[in-house]
């Protein structure tokens, strides 16, 4: 590849949330939701890595509620190896996003700057979202993931589909139409000046929000001192300034709209160190960006005079087959756990190999009994032990655990210090730390609380179990 | 395969084409020849449909070998189908016919191409071959229009996996609501893409399943606006429709006097190749092409006669000195004198063009004689045998026939034998006068000729049409002189006019009717203010006025609404005596701030008091823009209101009586905008009003958006 290209200073925002409500019970210990371990490292380590591969140097990591700052801030001092120069702030617990993101803006200084969520775990590059960014002087550019399972083959024809984000794009990459709702939407409207605007716009539901972002600092400052009632990112921010990109002056006020078309235009292409970006266009795609056919509408803006008080609504699509997901559910994070770890994702995502003999991840200070087996697509962590006859199958085990004689684990996710009596069997669950299961338990999508017991023999089914039993000792 | 070729009579090329226009020539063949020439490659078999009368036609396809024992190529069928104004009614009538055994092309209007139509049905058959319920595929123009150019473009909403056609949407304000879409489509796909400025090649691909679902459903009159739609919301169960874009080539629909115009410049230009006019296949032709001019090799242009690129003389013409064709089309055996000036102009066979005259952007019909020194300026349309006098200036957009225009139906149908000999006695005088004038001569029989149109010693008569361009372009009616939406009934039409008695219902009496009924409305109107009678009778007496004239609800709005405007005012000299009491006495001085005020909360009281029973007559928001037009004409006192009303006070106040009425649900917002839109590209003086009506324009546009904007929120 050709010397990389210099980019603006751009700083970023993680909002690490506080205990993770979607994730519960899993957090009922205390531990905040980005310290979670997802192939037994902090979930956190990898949108971290995410911003320092791309370049940027500052992050504000936001905590709600002092325990999850304290456990951040102890991760940091402790724990973590990066480069990045992080910092934490502390907002108040339960703080709508967009709120938390209202108290800490003041500290951002660059143009430009991320804001990103802190269970994403991708392998795309935030460079190339960045880069897409500045050429087409966007107000905010979004990155969107891929659907696993597309969500016409778990609808019905003649039904709407449900929980998915409706994706407007014109010209393969600036949005024109988002709308996020968790229940089912029932009309999709497209405004008039939009039709006009737009002469093809394409509604895709096999998108995903990614709650990765780039925006255009004194844009987003303006919106959100303009319209106060914006709480959420995905279901307000997002959709607002998408919805108002042809008419921002009735979103922020025409005078503003102007100055801010002045301002984005000058920090695209003025003094800031990005002169020739346009001709870098073929670095884009070099650094995957799936659509060929993009430039069109930016050429259109382009003829029709500049500043165009329009703002730029960018899409940034994950390449097709890359590894880009949230751990923001309970599935989502046992999916996490499990897809990271598979040979195909292993090298690009944890940045770690499979042993090459067996394609798993075995600790050297793990024992295994006889006639344990670990298959393809398992990792098994520090000073674990795996008694006679133990069968493990794409599972993430944790350090410090001991797997109990002729115990069988499949597709599921055991944290540290686990320990299973004999024989038994465990399916598609996520047992929190310290989880001990009795003799002969056999579980089957069950989501376990740290320090859960479970009674010898016991069978449970879907069940997501609290620390409703006395913890032990 | 075999096809069907729909052909319209389109009101705008009324006086050009008394039947279908079939046999408008363009670049020297007639239209139909070249929809068969196209259509030959692709299929085997033609059925030509004509409500008009046939005899030309059929005579012409004998003629032409098309039709008859000799016939090559494909075999030609026309089907007389009398009195079908609709393709609905038209295909229907094919239907019972029972010629249509397989898949076929359907062609609606008149249509002349070059694009091959092969791939598309491929297409279809493929899809058919799947799937029994893919009943129709739509061809649509390759690309998009850019957005606010004028023209029938649709909205359309496309898988974009298979091209199957979601949604459709037509018409002149289309996409200007925006687009509301059911989420219920993505239930079986993960993409839909919506696109505005579609235009569709009204050329359709069917299954044989249409004719049956259109015979089943007989109020289905057209195919886009009906049976699309129906399709598409599923009350035919199971039934699929696609699209497929051409990707290349030319097709183009003759409906309009400008696409006439626009189709003989292109194929002139050699667009629509291989159908230009020095390839007729012919080997007698002696049509030459020479630096983008065709010159036929027995017409005599003198040397000093200029020619420039996009002109065409035909077989036997004579151009003389000093003549000058600038993109115009002279057919066969014409004459042009010395000194003529012909600009974007197409003459058709047998023209006479004398000295010294300037014609612009003009279609002359046969045996249109324009005598020296006359002017035809832009837009206008000259029919068969027409004659301009010396010196005469035919004014810019005017058509003109010796047939007299007739208003009502003009599809000569079985019942109308009588209507249709007196047309042609008329007609034969007309034409007998025109040639004694033509040869500078004195007609027998004294005729009433249109002075203004054709000057003291011409023929013709202006006809009133000529604002109908653009109407005419978006009806997709067989014979589009009923508008789609209009719910009169053509048999009651017919029988008003056999009582009315009149030999033609010129242009005079309709608006002395206007009047009429405009009176019978006020006075109705005032009668039930004055006795009180309840909204639920004066409806009941209202509509049957309406019905005994064979009115709209429109036009009954209308003019319960300036009649009560008028009430506002102090009672005008025409009241009858017995009303005036209902008029208040106060007089109001317009011109102060008070005298407005006062005048507003007048209207405002009216408003609140009528509002019920207008909303009665206000069925949808066409009824509402009719009504702003009425109240615009009334504040300019013309047309109907050119006498003893007092309109011009309101003009001052007229976008606040418009807010009132919003104010009262009299008009709904989208009205207010689609009147706008309909002013967009009218005149300055026309557009007077909605320049007074900005501010509120402006307001509403945003409670428009605001109120989607709403809707996504939530």
């Amino acid at each position: 590849m050709t010397a990389m290209l210099q980019l603006p200073p751009a700083t970023a925002v993680l909002l690490a949330g506080g205990g993770g409500s979607r994730l519960y019970p899993l957090n009922a210990g205390g531990t905040p939701k980005v310290l979670l371990p997802v192939a037994n490292r902090p979930l956190l380590t990898f949108p971290l890595r995410m911003l320092e591969e791309s370049g940027v140097a500052d992050v504000l990591v936001v905590c709600e509620g002092d325990m999850a700052a304290q456990a951040v801030r102890a991760w940091l001092a402790n724990g973590y190896t990066g480069g990045l120069k992080v910092e934490v702030a502390r907002v108040a617990e339960g703080l709508p996003a967009v709120d938390a993101l209202r108290a800490v803006l003041d500290g951002v200084a660059t143009d430009n700057f991320v804001l990103l969520s802190g269970d994403v775990v991708s392998e795309t590059s935030l460079r190339a979202q960045l880069l897409t960014h500045y050429v087409r002087e966007a107000a905010i550019t979004a990155l969107l993931g891929r659907r696993k399972v597309p969500a016409s083959a778990e609808t019905k024809p003649g039904r709407p589909p449900r929980n998915v984000d409706y994706i407007g794009l014109t010209g393969g990459d600036r949005l024109s139409l988002f709308v996020h709702s968790p229940e089912t939407v029932k009309q999709l409207v497209v405004p008039p000046s939009f039709l006009r605007r737009f002469p093809s716009i394409e509604i895709r539901t096999d998108l995903v929000d990614m709650q990765v972002y780039v925006f255009h600092t004194a844009t987003l400052r303006a919106v959100l001192a303009a319209n106060e009632r914006i709480k959420h990112l995905e279901e307000q921010l997002v959709p607002h300034m998408v919805r108002f990109q042809l008419k921002p002056h009735r979103s922020v006020g025409a005078d503003e709209a102007a100055t801010l078309a002045a301002a984005r235009a000058g920090s695209g292409s003025g003094g800031g160190g990005l002169t020739g970006l346009e001709n870098s266009l073929a670095d884009l795609s070099l650094s995957g960006m799936s659509s060929g056919s993009g430039s069109g509408a930016a050429a259109a803006a382009a003829a029709a005079g500049q500043p165009r008080a329009e703002w730029y609504c960018g899409a940034y699509l994950a390449p097709e087959g890359s590894f880009c997901q949230r751990a923001n559910t309970l599935q989502g994070f046992a999916d996490c756990n499990r897809d990271v770890i598979t040979p195909a994702n292993a090298a690009r995502v944890l940045r770690e190999e499979p042993s090459p003999r067996y394609d798993n991840f075995v600790s050297s200070t793990a024992t295994l009994g006889a006639r344990a087996t670990v298959a393809p697509a398992t990792m098994v962590g520090d000073e674990c032990a795996l008694e006679d006859r133990v069968s493990v199958k794409r599972t993430v085990v944790g350090a410090g655990c001991q797997l109990g004689a002729g115990s069988k684990i499949v597709n599921s996710v055991v944290m540290d210090d686990v320990r299973t009596g004999p024989s038994c069997a465990v399916h598609n669950c996520v047992l929190s730390q310290g989880c001990v299961l009795g003799e002969g338990a056999r579980l089957r999508d069950c989501y376990l609380a740290p320090g859960y017991a479970v009674p010898a023999g016991a069978e449970l089914t879907e069940e997501v179990l609290p620390a409703a039993v006395p913890p032990r000792d | 395969m075999q096809a069907v070729v729909l052909l319209g009579q389109h009101p705008a090329l009324l006086p050009l084409a008394p039947s279908d226009g079939a046999l408008l020539p363009v670049g020297g063949y007639p239209t139909i020849e070249l929809t068969l020439r196209w259509l030959e490659s692709a299929v085997s078999e033609i059925y030509v449909v004509t409500a008009g009368q046939a005899d030309a036609l059929t005579a012409y396809l004998q003629r032409a070998g098309w039709a008859g024992p000799a016939r090559r190529g494909a075999a030609v069928h026309v089907v007389v189908a009398p009195g079908c104004t609709t393709e609905g009614e038209a295909l229907r009538f094919v239907e019972q016919k029972d010629v249509i055994k397989s898949d076929f092309v359907l062609l609606s209007g008149s249509l002349l191409g070059n694009a091959d139509l092969r791939p598309a049905m491929a297409a279809h058959l493929a899809r058919r071959a799947a799937d029994r319920q893919a009943i129709m595929t739509l061809l649509l123009h390759g690309g998009t229009l850019p957005p606010g150019e004028p023209g029938d473009c649709c909205l359309t909403v496309l898988d974009p996996l298979n091209q199957q056609l979601l949604r459709l949407e037509q018409g002149a304000r289309t996409g200007s609501g925006g687009a509301t879409l059911g989420t219920h489509i993505m239930g079986e796909r993960n993409s839909v893409v919506v696109r505005l400025g579609v235009r569709l090649a009204n050329i359709y691909i069917c299954a044989p399943e249409v004719l049956v679902l259109l015979s089943d459903n007989f109020d289905y009159q057209s195919l886009t606006g009906d049976l699309v739609p129906g399709v598409l919301s599923e009350q035919e169960l199971g039934s699929t429709l696609f699209v497929h874009e051409l990707a290349r080539g030319y097709v183009e629909r003759i409906s309009t006097a400008s696409a006439y115009s626009g189709v003989v410049e292109d194929v002139v230009g050699r667009w629509a190749y291989p159908w230009v006019p020095d390839n007729s296949g012919d080997p007698q032709d002696l049509c030459r092409f020479n630096r983008g001019v065709y010159v036929d090799g027995t017409a005599a242009v003198a040397s000093g006669a200029r020619l420039s690129k996009g002109s065409m003389v035909g077989r036997g013409s004579i151009v003389e000195a000093g003549a000058c064709l600038e993109r115009s089309i002279v057919g066969a055996e014409c004459h042009i004198g010395r000194g003529v000036a012909l600009q974007g102009s197409c003459l058709h066979s047998g023209v006479r063009v004398d000295d010294n005259c300037r014609v612009s952007s003009t279609v002359l019909a046969e045996q249109v004689v324009v005598r020296s020194h006359a002017r035809v300026e832009t837009g206008v349309i000259l029919a068969k045998r027409v004659v301009v006098d010396t010196a005469h200036c035919v004014p810019a957009g005017m058509h003109v026939s010796l047939a007299q225009h007739r208003t009502g139906s003009s599809v000569a149908s079985d019942d109308e034998l009588e209507w249709q000999e007196a047309d042609d006695a008329q007609l034969a005088a007309a034409e007998a006068a025109a040639a004694a004038l033509a040869a500078g001569g004195i007609p027998e029989a004294a005729l009433n000729f249109d002075e203004h149109a054709v000057g003291p010693f011409g023929a013709g008569y202006a006809w009133a049409a000529a604002g109908s361009d653009s109407v005419g372009a978006q009806l997709p009616l067989l014979a589009g002189n009923q508008s789609p939406g209009s719910e009169c009934d053509s048999e009651a039409e017919e029988f008003t006019k056999e009582v009315l008695g009149a030999e033609e219902p010129g242009l005079e009496e309709q608006s002395q009717g206007a009047d009429q009924f405009n009176r019978e409305v006020a006075e109705t109107f005032l009668r039930c203010v004055k006795e009180r009678i309840s909204h639920d009778n004066a409806v009941i007496e209202l509509n049957g006025l309406k019905i005994a004239e064979d009115r709209t609800f429109a036009d009954c709005a209308r003019y319960i609404f300036t009649t009560m405007l008028s009430l506002c005012l102090p009672a005008g000299p025409a009241t009858r005596p017995e009303y005036r009491s209902l008029f208040p006495e106060g007089k109001v001085d317009p011109s102060s701030k008070e005298g407005c005020m006062e005048l507003l909360r007048r209207i405002n009281a009216q408003l609140r008091a009528w509002k019920a029973l207008m909303q009665r007559f206000l069925r949808n928001s066409d009824d509402q823009v009719e009504l702003l037009l009425t109240f615009e004409e009334y504040c300019e006192e013309e047309g109907d209101f050119s006498s003893g009303e007092n309109g011009s006070v309101f003009a001052p106040l007229f976008p606040q009586v418009v807010k009132l009425c919003y104010d009262q649900d009299l008009l709904s917002e989208e009205a207010i905008l689609d009147w706008a839109h309909e002013k967009e590209h009218a005149g300055e003086e026309d557009r007077r009003f909605v320049d007074m009506c900005a501010d509120l324009l402006a307001w509403l546009e945003d409670a428009e958006e605001e109120s989607s904007e709403e809707e996504d929120s939530e």
